[in-house]
């Protein structure tokens, strides 16, 4: 079975300094300085992919994994990654510029879609909910479209069963829901508990990290003429501030009492 | 332009949903004409049951297992006209609203907090209204206006927006439409009820505990002063995806969002996709060693110190 994991690489939105949320009158954010992260949810996809063919052992089924990622040259180290971890194939759409693809679902489905077409074929493709810098919760389903596929969204869990099959567990309200599928199908994974990518050794990274990412261009992947059926207008920040007090004091134990005694105790006999 | 709720007749919370819609079109679509609802559901009897409705006509597409591929089939045959489709605030309209619109070229935004239209001008004197729709982006950091370009107009909504009373009644059913057995890629499946463990919506005290709680061993310092403060316990991500807690704990824009008379944080830096999930709290207290954290600045009231002693006073004070 062909399993293709999508990710993007994207700031740690949590070291960008206060200052530069509060702009106005741009319609993106320079979060170049900040350091570059797996996108949470697409993490959880990665690993997610690896747990499956650790499952497959013993089993009478093979998978073959690849990864695609559309962004800069520097997200190339996050795919040597994925071969150091056992992926048989990195691909990278080549796009320099940040802002091209942050409110962009429409092209980015489309690249990925024709990477499937046109480049390799696959039977499952996983891709995070979301991003945290678009936040446009669109690319799984909008490629789900594109390729005629069914999807499943708030995927938790994979298991193997054989070539054609797998059993995905979904979360949905109230509980979660166990199926059996049958590929070919989109997953978009949510909220996977231990979804921390693992780590490879320096041992696998010197043996197989070093393969070349294969290289596409937008161009090539349909991406160019894909237009947006949404544009964006106007980013604003927003204020959450709230007067904080301060609780000073000299031991710990003082701030608790401080805490329960001044702040605390009348709001709980309340309720 | 006419405007159309449509509503996830599977879901636990559907009367919720419903109530989020009719304060959302009450808000923002005065004055706009209201369509027929579109309810997908199991049955026509459990539309009947709930006894109130946001809309005087409804159609039905049912299908015993809820499946999107099936209501979209529904769906999609259904539409004949553009206008305004507005999904509810779950997973399923988030993804029912980009397929729809996918499928009929039209476009769709999701979570979205408000909606305006503009006229503009499309030559010869002749005016066209857009929609422009705002929602967050950068993981709650900022929000974002966008213009939507072509009909039909598909969003979902945000969740935590304000909410209307429903009318006393029942829906009208004009028409149902069986989609049984379209989601051919689904072999066989079975639902898992999460057991209940008292919900974050209600609670009146949460005592949510981040990162910097470090260990499993730390979080049952962190259960017993909850029991002593009568709170229930939530988490952060990161918390959540350590398995320190089940995900069901989980507060922020992709876990719970709440409103308790007290919220403490220990170890919680903050973050805004965080900060969303706890921002309707009355009262918020924070814990943290580093005063430079961001939830330092969005609590009512901070201490700067290491939570374990502070968690372990608080249960001495309490007993
Ligand atoms: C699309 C998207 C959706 C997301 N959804 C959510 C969501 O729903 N919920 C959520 O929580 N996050 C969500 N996140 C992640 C979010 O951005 C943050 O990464 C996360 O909230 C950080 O969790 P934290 O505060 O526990 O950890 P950290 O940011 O690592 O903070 C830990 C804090 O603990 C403090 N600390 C360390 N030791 C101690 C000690 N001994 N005593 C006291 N304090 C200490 C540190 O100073 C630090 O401030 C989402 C992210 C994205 C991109």
């Amino acid at each position: 079975m062909k399993i293709l994991g999508c990710f993007k690489v994207v700031p740690d939105l949590d070291l960008i300094v206060e200052e530069d949320w509060n702009i106005e009158n741009h319609l993106h954010i320079d979060t170049g300085y900040a350091k570059l992260i797996w996108n949470c949810f697409d993490e959880g996809a990665l690993e997610m992919m690896l747990r499956l063919s650790d499952l497959s052992e013993g089993l009478n089924v093979v998978y073959k994994l690849s990864a695609l990622t559309i962004g800069r040259q520097k997200t190339e180290n996050f795919l040597k990654t994925l071969y150091a971890l056992g992926f048989s194939e990195g691909a990278r759409i080549c796009v320099e510029a940040e802002d091209e693809i942050l409110f962009s679902p429409e092209m980015i489905s489309e690249g990925i879609a024709n990477y499937v077409k046109k480049i390799e074929g696959q039977d499952v493709i996983l891709t995070g909910i979301q991003s945290s810098d678009g936040n446009n919760k669109m690319t799984p389903y909008l490629l789900a479209e594109k390729l005629g596929w069914p999807c499943i969204t708030q995927v938790i869990g994979l298991e193997p069963i054989d070539e054609e099959h797998l059993k995905v567990t979904s979360q949905v309200s109230g509980g979660c829901i166990v199926r059996k599928v049958k590929t070919p199908c989109v997953f978009a994974i949510g909220n996977a508990p231990c979804s921390y990518l693992r780590i490879p050794t320096l041992k696998a990274k010197m043996k197989l990290g070093k393969r070349p990412v294969t290289r596409l261009v937008p161009e090539d992947m349909g991406m160019s003429e894909t237009a947006e059926n949404v544009r964006v207008t106007a980013l604003n920040p927003i204020d959450k501030k709230r007067n904080t007090v301060v609780i000073e004091a000299d031991s710990p134990q003082e701030k608790a009492r401080c805490l329960y005694e001044k702040y605390l105790k009348e709001r709980l006999s309340e309720l | 332009m006419r405007y159309h709720f449509v509503v996830n007749g599977y879901a636990d919370d559907v009367l919720r949903q419903m109530e989020e819609q009719m304060g959302f079109a009450q808000k923002y679509l005065n004055g706009m004409e209201q369509g027929e609802a579109i309810i997908y559901c199991r049955s026509v009897e459990d539309v009947q049951r709930l006894e109130r409705h946001h809309s005087k006509e409804a159609v039905l597409i049912s299908a015993r297992e809820y499946a999107p591929e099936a209501v979209l089939h529904g769906l999609c045959d259904r539409i004949a006209d553009g206008g305004l489709y507005i999904f509810g605030n779950d997973d399923a309209g988030t993804e029912l609203s980009v397929r729809m619109a996918a499928r009929l070229s039209g476009s769709s935004v999701t979570e979205a907090e408000n909606l305006w239209l503009s006229e503009e001008s499309a030559g010869d004197s002749e005016l066209i209204n857009k929609i422009h729709v705002m929602k967050m982006v950068y993981a709650n950091h900022m929000e974002a206006a966008f213009v939507m370009e072509r009909e039909p107009y598909c969003i979902s909504l945000a969740r935590g927006a304000s909410s209307q009373e429903l009318r006393v009644g029942s829906f009208v059913i004009k028409e149902e439409i069986s989609c049984e057995n379209m989601a051919e890629h689904i072999v066989s499946q079975e639902f898992y009820p999460e057991a209940l463990t008292g919900g974050l919506d209600k609670a009146k005290v949460i005592l949510a505990a981040g990162r910097g709680v470090k260990n499993k061993e730390n979080m049952a310092v962190i259960d017993k002063a909850a029991r002593g403060l009568k709170a229930e316990v939530a988490v952060s991500r990161p918390a959540a995806m350590n398995a320190w807690k089940p995900m069901n704990r989980l507060i922020g824009v992709s876990g719970a969002m709440v409103g308790p008379e007290v919220c403490i944080t220990a170890g919680v830096s903050g973050a805004a996709a965080f900060y969303a999930g706890i921002e309707k709290s009355k009262f918020i207290v924070a814990i943290n060693t580093d005063e430079k954290a961001p939830i330092m600045k969005m609590a009512d009231v901070a201490i700067v110190d290491d939570f374990l002693p502070i968690m372990e006073e608080l249960n001495n004070i309490c007993k």
